[in-house]
């Protein structure tokens, strides 16, 4: 029974100088983190660079990508790659992804699949979108819809946006899955309110026609406006035939609602 | 020896008008450069000093801003060349999106707008028939300062952006050496392939 006792004991020890040990380096990776937030780059990176050199992989792949982009220290490509090796050899999910993406870019396939495994396997979103496409570009020996199709819901339910734009595609095209138009307009609904342009697109002739979803010319024309901010290939006779369809109030109304519009990010 | 004066005397006139009325007219166009520059450098104070969103969701729409000044389809003819007229409509579209991306995440910062960031005008000067040059720089924390050279053209009445130059480099004519040896190795799909790449990247979290 005391023995029992001791080895609780021993047990709550252990955990309290866990986390007293550990705490302190969270808060301070938090604290960081809340400094880049606010836009002070060269506070934040003080602190990386203090919490990277005692091992902590958030903080060495923060210091990696302050190196590459030059927000907060001078650019070093040498440094920024020597932190991010650092990082993926924690086996910190963002760290292994963009390793497989310069994996990607050399070409260097098998070792770039490994690092989106390893990240996917901790159920990182955009790892996991990434594999998916490699499984549908066949680049993991050959291709495979449905593993592809798994992986990218995965992502989507998730939230990342570009999974959700290619969910669409997949429902739409019947591609790893059963073709399905209103879950394909769905998923570009829900990628297009996160501001994705391709999905916004999609949108407008989704909305113009009724495909998916029930014909509204109004909310064709609000996601018109919306993506054009930033697309300026939509022709004048197709945003005529919009705007006449509709009455004065109405394009008043989707014109009011386009300019209201905040892309609303999933966390 | 009278007709000599007369003809000095008209040429020191016509020099006269040069200089009244030639700069005069550069001049407005310089002063409307400098004034592009300096409302984007106070659009980057409105947008990236905030703290009630996500620092990533403010320089999205600061980059909303600042994407109207700037002539990407200008500046993707000269980072691409003829490769630019070979490319389908969805690719150029594609091409103008992916890029205009990278090109506001690289360079924008150099508008400032961060709490300790500190953005001065130089000078600005008129360079050759088209184009005006207005110097900026940035001073921030522990960096070195940055100048930068914003070109400015007149494109269907409206000024905007069409290059950078850092540290006396052209930024589009950088990439357009970058680019075109990708693009002679793998194509406008290996190119597209590489941004498409490049916006996958994870970023600081």
């Amino acid at each position: 029974m005391s023995e029992q006792k001791n080895r609780n004991g021993i047990f709550w020890v252990v955990i309290a100088a866990f986390v007293l040990f550990f705490a302190p380096h969270y808060a301070i990776a938090d604290e960081a983190l809340r400094l880049y937030n606010q836009g002070y780059f060269a506070k934040a990176v003080a602190i990386w660079k203090k919490d990277a050199k005692t091992g902590l992989p958030k903080a060495q792949f923060n210091l990696s990508r302050a190196f590459l982009t030059g927000k907060g220290t001078d650019k070093d490509l040498d440094q920024a790659l020597y932190w991010l090796e650092k990082a993926a050899k924690g086996n910190y999910p963002p760290a292994l992804h963009n390793q497989a993406l310069q994996y990607l870019e050399d070409q260097k396939i098998s070792s770039a699949l490994q690092k989106l495994e390893k990240a996917a396997n901790q159920n990182f979103p955009a790892s996991l979108y990434s594999l998916g496409k490699m499984h549908q570009a066949g680049l993991t020996g050959s291709e495979n819809p449905k593993k592809a199709f798994a992986l990218i819901r995965s992502a989507g339910e998730l939230g990342f946006h570009k999974a959700q734009y290619n969910l669409g595609k997949m429902y739409r095209d019947g591609y790893g899955v059963k073709a399905d138009m209103k879950q394909s307009t769905q998923w570009f609904l829900r990628a297009a309110h996160q501001g994705h342009l391709k999905a916004q697109i999609k949108m407008i002739m989704r909305y113009q026609k009724g495909v998916g979803i029930s014909a509204d010319p109004a909310q064709a024309y609000k996601w018109l406006l919306i993506a054009e901010e930033r697309y300026r290939g939509f022709s004048l006779t197709k945003k005529k035939k919009l705007l006449d369809s509709l009455s004065l109030e109405e394009r008043n109304l989707a014109a009011a609602e386009a300019q209201l519009f905040r892309p609303v990010l999933e966390k | 020896m009278e007709s000599n004066l007369k003809i000095t005397t008209f040429f020191r006139l016509i020099v006269v008008l040069l200089i009244l009325g030639g700069p005069a007219q550069a001049s407005d166009k310089e002063k409307q450069a400098e004034k592009l520059i300096h409302d984007l450098i106070l659009a980057a104070q409105s947008h990236l000093s905030g703290e009630d969103t996500t620092i990533l969701e403010r320089e999205t729409a600061f980059h909303n801003v600042a994407r109207k000044k700037i002539d990407f389809p200008v500046l993707a003819s000269l980072v691409t060349g003829k490769y630019w007229t070979e490319m389908s409509d969805e690719q150029q579209q594609e091409f103008l999106h992916l890029f205009s991306d990278f090109f506001l995440k690289s360079y924008a910062p150099l508008l400032g707008g961060y709490p300790d960031h500190q953005v001065d005008l130089i000078r600005t000067r008129q360079y050759g028939i088209a184009d005006v040059i207005v110097q900026t720089i940035l001073i921030r924390p522990s960096q070195r300062p940055a100048k930068s050279e914003w070109r400015v053209r007149e494109i269907e009445g409206t000024l905007r952006i069409v290059d950078i130059s850092i540290s006396g480099s052209s930024v589009g004519f950088s990439h357009r050496v970058g680019f075109h040896n990708h693009l002679q190795r793998k194509g406008i799909e290996g190119l597209l392939d590489l941004l498409r790449l490049r916006a996958q990247q994870v970023p600081t979290q």
